[in-house]
């Protein structure tokens, strides 16, 4: 199909999809009118049941954990996917030859900088958000993320990597599967101590605003953190073609 | 409250079109940065700092990065292939 | 305000998907189905919105649709790597971004 053809039958669909839009957003309540009930359920449960002040990750870790155990799979999956596929280019010989030529940083002294004072106070954000994640804004998802982001800081402020020849099992993907392993067994934890899969209450509730609070919701935020940072790291080790978590010391 | 919302709606709708409507996927890749950061604020005004949080850090880092060195892959390949 | 952040979610929704017909790169159909992705968010976020209502924190009443927004933004993340990953490899094999010149290209 030509590329004007193409864009006429573009236009014909979307203004027709653009129409079922408008018909099916006239029937969702106003803005700011939102009435429905489950928030207050939750809300009814998160603070005196469990001791959860945050009840977004109180519903994502505890209501609806099952939920968040299939998403987690999916970053879990689709990390896996995105590695098997690079994988796959890699082992073909017009690379494999020199590992160490490919997307060398070169670094600039700022960079450099800049980069070395921001791993370390990432890394405690990181950590923060993710421990508090029961508690205020924040979990396991936000927390893994921001870790990752600490590897990308590192490797941005020009930190030599090396890439090992073939010796799985490197770090990054221990941590990936260990998270997601880790939620499997917390909610299976929960089925022998508690009668439910992911049921939380067994590991007790806590002080209201204290750390350890909120049943097994901030071990479950651990593992998803784990397996979040460990996902996103693994997929740009592999864009980079080199393990960003064995540094070496910069070569002068 | 309701004007911030307005503005940054307002902002993200425009931050969308002009990732959509950029041609070189360099650029693109760099208003996409932009416009994430964008998203960020939106949810944040819609009482959803949670989302707000790892937005932030997946559309202004994580998103970014994967498709700078997908670009840089595919540049390099390029390059090989042309000395040859 | 209802038509700005409904009519916001939708116009995201098609303008990615022009991006989408538009492009003459593989990458660039994958930052754009980010965008069309994103319209999902803003929407599930603005009819989620309570006016009047304090962040989700300390058991204030929260609607629930944050939830599903949270968790998608990072599968999101992931799944972008997948089809980045996709284009990369199709870039090997056409020698070519360009989505029309695929099939032609095969070597």
């Amino acid at each position: 199909m030509s590329r004007s053809a193409r864009l006429i039958v573009f236009a014909a669909g979307a203004v027709g999809l653009a129409a079922l839009m408008a018909w099916g957003f006239a029937g969702l309540p106003d803005f700011g009118g939102y009435t429905g009930r489950y928030g207050r359920i939750v809300a009814q449960i998160a603070g005196p049941d469990r001791a959860a002040t945050n009840t977004v990750t109180f519903t994502a870790f505890d209501v609806r954990a099952v939920d968040t155990l299939v998403e987690e799979f999916i970053v879990f999956a689709a990390a896996i996917a995105a590695v098997a596929l690079l994988r796959h280019q890699r082992g073909e010989p017009e690379r494999a030859e020199h590992p160490d030529d490919v997307l060398r940083p070169r670094t600039s002294p700022a960079l450099m900088v800049v980069g070395a004072a921001l791993a370390g106070p990432t890394t405690v954000i990181a950590l923060n958000v993710i421990a508090h994640g029961a508690l205020t804004p924040g979990g396991g998802f936000q927390g893994g993320v921001v870790l990752a982001a600490t590897a990308v800081v590192i490797v941005a402020a020009g930190a030599r990597v090396r890439l090992p020849p073939d010796e799985p099992p490197r770090f990054a993907e221990f941590i990936h599967g260990l998270g997601a392993a880790g939620f499997v067994l917390l909610g299976l934890a929960g089925l022998v101590f508690a009668g439910a899969f992911l049921n939380t209450t067994w590991a007790g509730h806590g002080t209201t605003g204290a750390l350890l609070s909120g049943g097994a919701i901030p071990l479950l935020n651990v593992a998803t953190g784990l397996e979040v940072a460990g996902a996103i790291i693994v997929i740009l080790a592999e864009f980079l073609e080199q393990n960003m978590l064995v540094v070496e010391e910069p070569e002068s | 409250m309701t004007a911030v919302q307005a503005v940054l709606l307002v902002l993200v709708g425009v931050a969308g079109t002009l990732v959509a409507l950029a041609r070189d996927p360099l650029r693109q890749t760099i208003l996409a940065g932009i416009y994430g950061l964008t998203l960020a604020l939106l949810f944040f005004a819609l009482q959803a700092p949670d989302v707000a949080l790892s937005q932030i850090v997946v559309g202004g880092v994580a998103l970014p990065a994967m498709l700078l060195l997908a670009l840089a892959e595919v540049r390099a390949r390029e390059q090989k292939g042309d000395d040859e | 305000m209802t038509l700005l952040a409904y009519g916001v979610a939708a116009w995201l929704f098609l303008a990615g998907l022009v991006g989408i017909v538009r492009s003459r790169n593989l990458i660039g159909v994958v930052i754009c189905l980010s965008v069309v992705q994103s319209s999902t968010y803003v929407l599930l976020l603005a009819i989620g919105y309570r006016s009047g209502a304090k962040a989700p924190i300390f058991a204030d009443i929260p609607s629930g649709t944050p939830v599903v927004t949270l968790t998608d933004v990072v599968v999101e993340a992931t799944v972008t790597a997948v089809l980045l990953a996709l284009a990369v490899q199709a870039h090997k094999r056409f020698g070519t971004l360009d989505p029309d010149r695929m099939g032609v290209m095969r070597g």
